[in-house]
């Protein structure tokens, strides 16, 4: 893979994304930003971290950052997924990338979304967009890291 | 019937002779001699100890007699030889003193015979005297002997009596055990039927119980085959249920591989994204792949809801025989206790059978002994038949005795004793009283009460007219008549000169004493006449007293 394409999409646009539900709550991720999905990977707790970083798991052979999706964007605990999946997002840094891991209870599908409603909001959650009737909250990966 | 009185030929003798004055001797000697042999007889046929002395009086006395009178004979002889001419008138007065008294002991007067004499040679006097002693002594043990005879009359009478009332006892006893023999019969064949009866119903009970023990063996056995089944279906119903782990285990296998593949058709799409224009027909691919995921998700759902169904269901059935097997153990547990009730009936039934053949048995065995009581019966019946017959002889040999015992009474009587047992003697002092007596009629009605052997007595002229009447019977001819007036008293028959005794009287000149005969009120009577005379000897009147024998040998024997 090529260096990867900008996340932001010109509003108007329709672009994918991978749907993923966290508790009650559905987020949707640019798919440019999406390395892999997997089933959950086993996370080791750091002390000391902060309440979103779950811990750490190993991705490739290297460590991989996991934040609790729920916590993070403040959704409810659900009932406990059947088959949880931990999303590798790629997130730009100043001199690169990184991987994150966003654990979520299921990933659902991948959609092509209209950014018309995206509501300009700070922080790593860029607005929210309807999928049927059923409203998602789209995630920047980019806005995750240096944390 | 002997007669003490008979007549003997009246001879004068002329000269002493043997013959008159022996005829009267040997005549009295036979009568005592019949007397004693008489006695030995009934001695030895009754068993009673007859003592044999009377006979050795008796004896005693011929050869006092024959002595007497041989004396005589050679007396007279000699005296006949020797002073026969001188002597001759005072012989010829002797004579005929010893006469009179040998005429008064031939007629049986003994107290007359050796009453003293003039001219009677006191030798004589002595040895008449002594046969007179001798005679009255015989006829005082025929007398008492005869007591005693009565008296085993009487015996025989009363044993007689008991054996006939035993008897009819016994023939009562025999009607009444006879009867209770068949009453016994009947109630026993009617237990016996009774005891068939419930032998039948034993039977029938023990066929039903046959039939009914089949029923539950039969049930027993579906029992158990249900069990066998149920017991089958909980094997099933656990393998179903562990094939349904094994499904779900495989459900839950295509449910992760379903999930993985949906997770690759997600890096699928994203790869395809990310791959521009060419990556479209990944994309397709891709979602091909994620709705094939989904479907077998969708399946895997279904198979799982279908099989939950499915377990619901199983378990359902599982306690569904389990509560089936709970019932059928009830069930078994009734049966059985029926079993056991069916078992005691036919227990029961059988004890009732083997009670019923019990008392068949003994019905029969009682057959068995009524028979024997009634054979029994039948001898006992035959035993009273001929102790009838016995009774019946005996009655004739008990009349015999009693004519037996009047006849020698009767002889023992024909002798005048001076005793108050000699009823000549008796008769000769009433009528000697009774004669001189102003009020006759009182007189004999206190010598009926003074010798209460007595029935009548009376005092008749010389022509038999009975001038006075004592009756025992009197009050039962004043008997009033049944028609309610007093009817008179048929007179008594005065007129006594046709009877037998007046005739006697008349005829003889001396005390009778008649045969015995039956009166009107059927009592054996005899009658004793003595007659009373002037000074010119004619016939004055005569009194005569009716002896009721049976009263006079009780009584009279026992003083």
């Amino acid at each position: 893979m090529d260096a990867p394409k900008a996340n932001e999409t010109p509003a108007g646009e329709r672009s994918g994304h991978l749907l993923v539900r966290v508790g009650e709550q559905i987020c949707a991720v640019p798919v440019g930003a999406v390395r892999r999905v997997v089933r959950a990977l086993t996370v080791h707790p750091l002390p000391g971290a902060r309440a979103e970083l779950a811990g750490l798991a190993e991705f490739a052979g290297e460590p991989l950052p996991v934040l609790d999706l729920g916590r993070l964007i403040g959704a409810p605990i659900g009932p406990h997924p059947l088959f949880p999946v931990t999303v590798v997002v790629w997130s730009r840094t100043a001199d690169g990338r990184e991987a994150i891991g966003l654990a979520a209870d299921e990933a659902l599908e991948v959609v092509d979304l209209s950014a018309a409603s995206w509501l300009p909001t700070a922080g790593f959650l860029v607005g929210e967009a309807l999928v049927g009737d059923q409203v998602v909250r789209v995630l920047d990966p980019d806005q995750l890291g240096a944390g | 019937m002997i007669e003490p009185n008979r007549r003997f030929p009246d001879r004068t003798a002329t000269e002493p002779r043997l013959l008159p004055a022996t005829s009267g001797a040997v005549a009295l000697l036979a009568g005592a001699a019949a007397a004693g042999v008489l006695l030995l007889a009934l001695g030895i046929g009754l068993g009673s100890g007859v003592p044999v002395w009377p006979l050795a009086v008796f004896l005693l006395v011929a050869a006092v007699a024959l002595a007497i009178l041989a004396g005589r004979k050679g007396l007279l002889a000699r005296g006949a030889g020797s002073a026969a001419g001188a002597a001759r008138e005072p012989v010829a007065a002797e004579q005929a003193a010893a006469r009179a008294a040998l005429r008064e002991l031939r007629s049986g007067d003994l107290v007359t015979a050796a009453e003293a004499r003039p001219h009677l040679v006191p030798r004589v006097r002595s040895a008449i005297a002594t046969a007179a002693e001798g005679l009255a002594s015989l006829a005082e043990q025929l007398r008492e002997v005869n007591g005693e005879m009565a008296s085993s009359a009487d015996g025989v009478v009363r044993m007689t009596a008991e054996l006939a009332s035993s008897s009819s006892e016994l023939s009562a006893s025999v009607a009444e055990i006879t009867a209770a023999m068949e009453e016994l019969a009947r109630t026993a064949s009617g237990i016996s039927e009774r005891a068939i009866a419930q032998a039948e119903l034993a039977a029938r009970v023990e066929r039903r119980g046959a039939v009914g023990e089949e029923a539950l063996v039969e049930a027993v056995g579906g029992v158990g085959e249900v069990e066998a089944r149920i017991a089958a279906i909980a094997e099933r119903t656990d393998a179903l249920g562990a094939r349904s782990k094994e499904i779900y285990r495989v459900l839950d296998l295509i449910a992760e591989i379903a999930q993985e593949t949906h997770v690759l058709s997600l890096n699928a799409a994203i790869e395809a994204a990310a791959a521009g224009p060419e990556g479209r027909r990944i994309a397709v691919v891709a979602e091909e792949v994620r709705r094939l995921a989904s479907r077998s998700r969708d399946s895997v759902a279904s198979v799982r809801a279908l099989l939950d169904e499915f377990s619901a269901s199983i378990r359902g059935t599982v306690v569904a025989t389990e509560e089936g097997a709970k019932e059928t153990r009830r069930v078994l547990g009734s049966a059985e206790q029926a079993a056991a009730a069916v078992a005691e009936l036919r227990a029961v039934g059988a004890e009732t059978s083997a009670r019923a053949r019990r008392i068949s048995a003994a019905t029969r065995e009682q057959d068995g002994a009524s028979d024997e009581v009634v054979a029994t019966l039948r001898d006992v019946g035959y035993v009273v038949e001929r102790t009838s017959a016995a009774l019946s002889g005996l009655d004739t040999t008990q009349r015999r005795l009693e004519r037996l015992v009047l006849g020698v009474e009767l002889l023992a009587q024909g002798l005048r004793r001076d005793s108050p047992t000699s009823l000549v003697h008796l008769a000769e002092g009433w009528g000697a009283r009774i004669v001189g007596e102003t009020e006759v009629q009182r007189a004999l009605d206190d010598l009926l009460v003074e010798a209460p052997y007595l029935d009548d007595a009376y005092m008749a002229d010389a022509k038999g007219y009975a001038l006075f009447l004592g009756s025992r019977r009197r009050p039962v001819d004043a008997q009033p008549a049944a028609g309610g007036g007093a009817k008179a008293s048929p007179e008594p028959d005065r007129d006594l000169s046709a009877r037998p005794w007046f005739r006697a009287v008349v005829a003889r000149g001396r005390t009778v004493l008649t045969a015995p005969y039956v009166s009107v009120n059927g009592r054996t009577c005899f009658t004793v006449a003595v007659p009373a005379f002037g000074p010119n000897g004619e016939l004055r009147s005569v009194f005569g007293v009716d002896v009721d024998v049976h009263n006079w040998t009780r009584i009279g024997a026992a003083s």
